[in-house]
């Protein structure tokens, strides 16, 4: 009798427990998302992928239909580091088909991502692709435009580039550590070979794939720390073209972070014109 | 947490120092006397070099190091101990995210006859593991313990009771919140009648519940209007359930085990909402001489894990066990398979043979036949809702696909090994294993990318001669013959030991039918080593190959490596 009295208290906590369980109805799952698509502080997200990577074309499908969403508000860097090997080699040898950088490396040591696909959007946490859309959504709709930034860039020679920055704090920002601009450059439509599922697909298009970093990879600094509304700041920096970028297709992308936290609190990107 | 640490640091230092204490205290000292200190440590240091050809890629702080040691007090019913780990950096092969030291293992329990109890971290499974499974594995740098309450509470011998609520450990973080209750009946050791019995039954059920706060998941689709963004509302608490039921009689075993998940949308499944069910079933019997074992496994959309983000080899609340056999001959996997937690169905088929000694065959000492087959087969799925017309890949937000147990795609063939093992042993001082095994390989679903049937066929022979009472020379030949991939493999390796105390071996692993003859690299592989009681010391040196692995989601390599590694172990 206390042996049943025993089961049958098990039972029960069992039941507790597993009663401890949300089941979803079949017209609860998904409701349409009314949350704001536009906002004054835009977003970064760094996608880390290689060309043998075979799950990296969904993540770019993914990162297709954001930009699609998103607009402006959405700043999307392709970063492409050396290791690990088996997933970054080019399939080719030629210099014009390798699209990885040092700074893509630095980048990927310091946030320990050995694994792709994967990214960070504003730099916070290291995620898979399917919570990037999430991720962009909640920083969208709840958060705060700290600085106002304008960045404006041209092409003053063959093989240079000349980048002007100028920023102001548009609210308080009361988080340790300094501020840093980096800037960076990034050039679209590149045509390599890219692992997709069952094959290697030779005429891939790359987009957004980052060349290079104007200065240390980690930034320079602009303001001391917490800064307060009002502080203004402003930077030029100037950089070699290699010549085997297409100069039509390059842009530059200006990332504010924290240093410390490596938060990035505010984005811009401006296309360049041969032209300019 | 570094506080909490410190504070049972310095607890465990203080039982462990003698104290100078007044007469008074001197029954606490006599106590504490009666007590044990055990534990064990293990020291991995690698140093690598640069080599381009093979891929290795570049270490530079050129030593890296996997090292961690354990104490344990046990005094009577009470025990409490602590593991320390310190990654310097982590060793290649292992994940970046293991970087750092500290103490991420620290209990005290108390094992009462009735009531066993557990506060701190503690390793845990329910019945085979398919709901729950906390364990380490320091070679392949899991550990996905519980920090927690665990009570075992066993009222009558037979009976066994658990619960236990905790968090579970991911690197230095823990992730999830995880609740749950274990019950087994072993019938034979309380129902009166049965005591007597040749036939055991023990019949097992669990329960298993975890908790995650939802956060913003944004689905955007294609609509009629253009793209719609969605926000998928999604389960805090994720139930599954088990039962289990283990029948011996004689020599015949049957058993099986059923575990049930309910909707657990997650990065892992492509957030669909079916829920996800494994049975896995097995029957054998065993006499003296002659074995055989048959088992079946059938799972979908098993993948249990404390964020529902997490993709890759880590983070886990379950674990579904392998039905194919492990091999220890290189060659023979070379090729491993990988589970495939999104669904497979597999059988395995084990049967052993001892041929009588002094027959024919049998020679001296009798032969040893082991004959092994596992397959396994990619799920059918039927309905699948996708986003685009007669797409393959189940939308977002939606149930997913149907799916019936044990059906399966034949056409969609994950594994096959096939193999068969002779042992004989000839006189006192020569013995001989040979090995043929057949291989089907799905590369493109296992490693992401290449051949989605790659065939091998691989033959080992494996010697050794013992002389001069202690002395054993070892010589192992293998083969593995493939058309795909990377083509034949050959490898030797010879191995003297003096025994207990010395091991010198060398090796090499020859890509020698490689059609880029430019690839056609030699792996070699020299290690020697010293035992003595549980102490072992070893030191090696060579190439290891690279390798690639693409599960859940997300690709990771093993990269290859071209280094010294030394190895410290002992316990005590």
């Amino acid at each position: 009798m206390k042996k049943l009295a025993y089961i049958g208290g098990v039972v029960a906590l069992a039941m507790t427990v597993f009663g401890a369980c949300d089941t979803i109805g079949e017209d609860e799952r998904k409701q349409e998302y009314t949350g704001s698509i536009s906002s004054e502080r835009k977003v970064l997200l760094e996608d880390y992928t290689g060309v043998r990577c075979v799950n990296c074309p969904s993540a770019a499908a993914e990162i297709e239909r954001l930009q699609e969403f998103y607009g402006d508000a959405l700043v999307v860097v392709g970063v492409y580091p050396q290791r690990p090997t088996g997933l970054t080699t080019p399939w080719n040898a030629t210099r014009d088909q390798d699209l990885r950088t040092d700074v893509a490396q630095t980048w990927a040591d310091a946030f320990s991502i050995e694994q792709f696909p994967n990214g960070t959007v504003n730099r916070q946490e290291v995620i898979a692709y399917t919570e990037w859309g999430g991720a962009i959504a909640e920083v969208i709709s709840d958060g705060i435009n700290y600085v106002d930034l304008s960045v404006s860039a041209s092409l003053p020679t063959d093989t240079s580039v000349s980048v002007s920055v100028s920023g102001s704090f548009v609210e308080d920002y009361e988080a340790d550590g300094t501020i840093h601009l980096i800037t960076m450059i990034l050039e679209d439509s590149i045509v390599v070979p890219q692992q997709v599922p069952g094959r290697i697909d030779p005429g891939y298009v790359h987009n957004h794939v980052l060349r290079t970093v104007l200065g240390s990879a980690w930034g320079d600094q602009v303001a001391s720390e917490a800064p307060t509304r009002g502080t203004t700041f402003s930077a030029n920096y100037t950089g070699t073209l290699d010549p085997v970028w297409r100069r039509n297709k390059l842009s530059v992308v200006v990332a504010v972070v924290n240093n410390s936290s490596r938060e990035v609190i505010q984005v811009a990107q401006v296309h360049l014109d041969a032209g300019e | 947490m570094n506080f909490k640490r410190l504070a049972f640091g310095a607890l465990l230092a203080g039982l462990v120092a003698p104290a100078t204490l007044s007469a008074q205290e001197s029954k606490f000292e006599e106590v504490l006397g009666r007590g044990t200190l055990s534990g064990n440590i293990q020291i991995d240091a690698q140093m690598y070099f640069k080599d381009s050809l093979i891929g290795v890629p570049e270490v530079p702080e050129r030593l890296r190091s996997n090292s961690f040691a354990y104490l344990q007090y046990t005094n009577g019913k009470f025990s409490m101990g602590a593991r320390f780990e310190g990654y310097f950096k982590p060793m290649l092969g292992y994940d970046a995210r293991l970087d750092g030291w500290g103490l991420p293992y620290y209990f005290a329990r108390f094992s009462g006859d009735i009531i066993d109890v557990t506060a701190g971290s503690f390793y845990e499974q329910f019945g085979s593991g398919m709901i729950l499974r906390a364990y380490q594995d320091w070679n392949l740098g899991i550990d996905n313990a519980i920090s927690g309450v665990r009570a075992i509470i066993t009222p009558v011998q037979g009976i066994t009771i658990k619960g236990i609520i905790g968090t579970q450990r991911h690197f230095w973080d823990h992730v999830g919140l995880i609740r749950g209750v274990d019950l087994d009946l072993a019938f034979n050791d309380f129902i009166k009648p049965m005591q007597s019995w040749g036939t055991r039954i023990t019949l097992g059920g669990s329960f298993v519940s975890k908790f995650q706060e939802a956060g913003t998941k944004l689905v955007i689709e294609n609509a009629e209007n253009g793209l719609t963004p969605y926000q998928l509302n999604l389960p805090e608490n994720v139930g599954s359930a088990a039962a289990r039921l283990n029948i011996e009689s004689g020599g015949f075993t049957l058993g099986g085990e059923y575990v049930y998940k309910a909707n657990d949308p997650s990065a892992e499944n492509g957030y669909i909402y079916r829920p996800g069910q494994a049975i896995l079933l097995n029957a054998g019997y065993s006499m003296r001489g002659f074995g055989i074992l048959l088992q079946a496994k059938s799972v979908d959309n098993m993948g249990f894990r404390g964020d529902r983000a997490e993709l890759g080899n880590y983070g886990m609340i379950n674990y579904m066990p392998a039905l194919t056999r492990q091999h220890t001959y290189s060659l023979a996997s070379l090729y491993p398979y990988a589970c495939q937690t999104q669904g497979e169905v597999a059988f395995q088929a084990d049967i052993q043979y001892k041929i009588k000694r002094g027959t024919v065959l049998g020679g001296k000492y009798g032969t040893d036949l082991k004959l092994n087959a596992s397959v396994a087969f990619a799920p059918e799925h039927t309905n699948i809702t996708s986003a685009e017309e007669g797409g393959t890949t189940p939308a977002q937000g939606s149930w997913g696909y149907d799916v019936k147990p044990f059906h399966m795609d034949a056409d969609n063939i994950y594994f096959i090994d096939a193999n068969l093992e002779i042992a004989h042993k000839f006189n006192k001082n020569f013995k001989m294993t040979l090995m043929y095994m057949f291989e089907l390989y799905n590369q493109e679903v296992v490693e992401g990318h290449g051949e989605p049937r790659a065939y091998a066929h691989i033959a080992v022979g494996d010697f050794t001669y013992m002389f001069l009472k202690k002395h054993a020379l070892r010589l192992e030949l293998q083969y593995l013959h493939t058309k795909q991939i990377e083509q034949d493999w050959l490898m030797g390796t010879l191995e003297y030991t003096f025994a207990p105390s010395w091991f010198v071996s060398v090796s090499d692993q020859w890509n020698v039918g490689n059609n880029d003859k430019n690839r056609r690299f030699h792996y070699y592989y020299v290690s020697a080593g010293y035992i003595h009681d549980a102490t072992r010391i070893s030191l090696s040196y060579g190439k290891i190959r690279q390798g690639i692995l693409c599960s859940g989601g997300v690709c990771r390599e093993v990269p290859a490596s071209n280094g010294v590694m030394l190895t410290l172990s002992s316990s005590f």
